[in-house]
């Protein structure tokens, strides 16, 4: 007789290019995860609440890269997971479990999250800057109140 | 104080509304006037009772001063060079939100990244204009248009009195609904303040609404690619930027410049 055993409530979070998701379609069919709730990367802080919520017990990221942007980004509050108990798989294991060896995955990740965040703050600065400019010339020089 | 007693009226009807559709539906009557997790058509219906009841309001209220609604409203959106005071009042309340939001990028408390899907964001990029343009303009008239202008027409109150208790009228008004924080209280009254004293200092409602109207479209376009880290009471969050400590202090800045650089009778 068959013992049925009850699956961790899974949630997915998708990758986000076309090929990676073929490697974590492939990787959710294999271990019996098709039927996980999925989760676009704009939606972290919504995996976030529902994980925290103890709405999900396993989290699938595609890659550690992955899971360690949405640690950077303070996304997802990670001590949180890790005292919940959440099981955290990966669909593109890095090749070694060896610590000294995932140093470089890890600097890598944040080296590569730091410069999309810097080109980022600099692209929303230029605009700031632009309509405060814009803004200074209405007030005092293009249209300056009667005195 | 015909005003007071019309505005009190509306979260009455809202109250009554939502309590005849929650009926109908078989729910619980609510003491709170909160539709968040009720069917979609008690939400809907109480959004459009809302909307109809606030038209109603700026509708009725010159009729019952005896005067028409065209000569009343003419007289505080005067089609003249004052129209300009609209851009000024845009403008600085682009450049406070500019100044603010830049501060928080360079101290790393604000994260810049897209966290709503494309066809989200740029539908809000579209709407951008007229949303924010509908909705100073429907809060304006209300709030200094009906209530505020109605304490200025009343002898016995001073217009100090009347941007205080319109400040106090349109705080309290955003909170008459359950809403998520309760601590932005603060700083709806600064911006209340601000743009009852932009109101008492040109007599005409275009600066205020180009305020406001700035205000909503710098909070709501950055809305989609800005995250705040907090701490709240520091930087705000959401769509109150202007509720932190800081954001509270910037209006109080900008309040002062709009009572000097405005004082008299200085349209552009």
């Amino acid at each position: 007789m068959k013992t049925k055993v009850n699956k961790p409530r899974c949630a997915v979070r998708l990758a986000d290019s076309e090929t990676d998701m073929q490697v974590m379609n492939a990787y959710l069919e294999a271990n019996e995860l098709a039927e996980a709730v999925r989760f676009l990367s704009k939606d972290d802080d919504d995996l976030n609440a529902d994980v925290c919520a103890g709405h999900f017990e396993q989290v699938v990221f595609f890659d550690l890269d992955a899971l360690l942007s949405a640690i950077w980004k303070d996304d997802i509050e990670i001590d949180r997971w890790l005292a919940l108990k959440v099981r955290i798989d990966l669909a593109s294991v890095p090749g070694t479990a060896d610590w000294h060896n995932l140093l470089p995955i890890v600097a890598d990740s944040f080296k590569h999250w730091q410069g999309r965040q810097r080109r980022r703050q600099i692209i929303a600065s230029i605009i700031l800057s632009v309509i405060a400019l814009a803004a200074l010339a209405i007030l005092f020089f293009l249209i300056p109140p009667a005195t | 104080m015909i005003a007071l007693l019309l505005i009190s009226l509306i979260p009455i009807l809202m109250w009554t509304v939502q309590t005849i559709q929650l009926r109908h539906y078989g729910l619980p009557i609510r003491w709170r006037i909160d539709a968040g997790d009720a069917p979609r058509p008690v939400r809907n219906v109480g959004r459009a009772v809302t909307q109809v009841a606030l038209v109603s309001v700026i509708l009725c209220y010159p009729i019952l001063r005896g005067q028409s609604i065209q000569h009343y409203y003419a007289s505080l959106l005067p089609p003249t060079r004052s129209v300009l005071l609209c851009v000024h009042g845009a403008a600085a309340s682009m450049l406070f939100l500019c100044v603010l939001y830049l501060v928080w990028i360079m101290t790393d408390r604000l994260r810049v990244s897209v966290h709503q899907s494309r066809r989200r964001w740029v539908r809000r990029l579209i709407l951008l204009l007229p949303t924010a343009v509908f909705g100073a303009f429907v809060e304006e008239l209300l709030f200094r248009g009906v209530v505020m202008a109605d304490f200025l027409h009343t002898d016995w109150v001073s217009p100090e009195a009347a941007v205080a208790v319109a400040t106090l009228v349109f705080a309290g008004a955003h909170y008459v609904r359950s809403v998520k924080r309760r601590w932005t209280i603060f700083g709806h009254l600064m911006l209340g303040w601000l743009l009852c004293v932009a109101f008492l200092q040109t007599k005409t409602l275009w600066l205020a609404i180009g305020l406001h109207a700035g205000g909503i479209m710098m909070i709501m376009g950055t809305r989609p690619f800005f995250r705040y880290r907090g701490p709240a009471w520091v930087t705000g969050a959401s769509i109150f930027p202007f509720a932190g400590v800081v954001g509270i202090a910037g209006l109080g800045i900008l309040t002062a410049f709009i009572a000097n650089y405005y004082g008299g009778d200085q349209t552009p």
